[in-house]
């Protein structure tokens, strides 16, 4: 049979080479997407430290423009002085990100040389304090923060990747 | 994580919701029918994409959909039962001549649906040229004419 264009062989063998390829890579991509590569996921949760051991930043090494990005802090009770913890954050870091709340409520925010200081009221009672920063990424690719609680005595920094 | 399992969760609902609704539905026989479908469409996208609105977002949400569509047609293939759980099986609706009133009932198909599939299809004038009807898996009705 003359099949001319309508039929070529060797190129629908490709074509159909190429989808199973693409299969694979498309598969590859979805449980790439379930460990958390892309995004919030078992991968991604990850915690920071600082050399004192008294703050814990709990966060996402990937995150997605515009998607979740939240940030929860520990802080040991050695943490609270007079009543108060301060929450340094570097100013370049929060620039990227979206604020969209802060639980519990800080008692002030104040922009401080490069930096943004949060003071919480707190009580050095029961255990450790915990303060949840809701934030979106408002920008793409690696992120920098560096964390600070008190004067800056206790510091701890991390990376972040955002997907576009 | 979660955009996947979304993704993955609503294809499996609404697939579900669909495969219930029964054949007709899917057919778009009346302009509700496809109204219902658009409107069902923009039901689904804040479950799909929730407030991200990034790109990867896209991309993970639509590859997720295509790839769970793709596993569903390689798996009818393996297992051919698993093809009459997900499409169903023609239903005849006249045979030879003769419509068989409890399958037209529960199909939700009357003689005058039959009679103008019968004059798209086949350019036929009347019921008797009809010889066999069927409705087919994806809801539409196949006519073969009285010869």
């Amino acid at each position: 049979m003359e099949t001319g264009e309508v039929q070529d062989t060797r190129f629908q063998e490709r074509e159909w080479q190429v989808q199973r390829v693409g299969w694979g890579l498309l598969f590859l991509g979805i449980v790439a997407a379930l460990l958390g590569v892309f995004g919030p996921g078992p991968l991604s949760l990850s915690t920071a430290q600082s050399t004192g051991q008294a703050v814990q930043a709990q966060y996402y090494r990937f995150a997605r423009l515009g998607g979740q990005g939240t940030v929860t802090m520990t802080v040991a009770e050695a943490g609270v002085r007079d009543g108060a913890v301060d929450v340094w954050w570097n100013g370049a870091y929060l620039d990227e990100m979206i604020v969209n709340g802060v639980t519990p409520e800080p008692d002030s925010v104040t922009a401080i040389g490069g930096r943004v200081r949060y003071r919480f009221a707190a009580e050095p009672r029961e255990g450790p304090l915990s303060f949840t920063f809701d934030l979106t990424p408002d920008g793409m690719g690696s992120k920098h923060a560096e964390v600070a609680v008190g004067e800056g005595i206790e510091r701890l920094t991390y990376q972040q990747f955002i997907y576009p | 994580m979660d955009a996947v399992l979304r993704a993955f969760a609503i294809y499996v609902f609404v697939f579900l919701v669909f495969r219930i609704s029964g054949k007709r539905t899917l057919a778009q026989v009346t302009t509700f029918d496809f109204v219902l479908l658009l409107i069902i469409g923009e039901a689904t996208q804040q479950g799909l994409l929730g407030d991200d609105f990034s790109v990867t977002n896209a991309f993970l949400v639509v590859g997720t959909l295509v790839a769970t569509d793709i596993v569903m047609s390689l798996a009818q293939q393996r297992f051919p039962a698993l093809g009459r759980f997900v499409e169903g099986l023609p239903v005849v609706l006249i045979d030879d001549g003769e419509p068989i009133q409890r399958h037209m009932q529960r199909a939700r198909v009357d003689e005058s649906d039959i009679l103008e599939r019968a004059r798209q299809s086949q350019g036929l004038e009347r019921l008797d040229d009809v010889k066999y009807a069927v409705l087919e898996r994806d809801g539409s009705i196949s006519i073969v004419p009285r010869s």
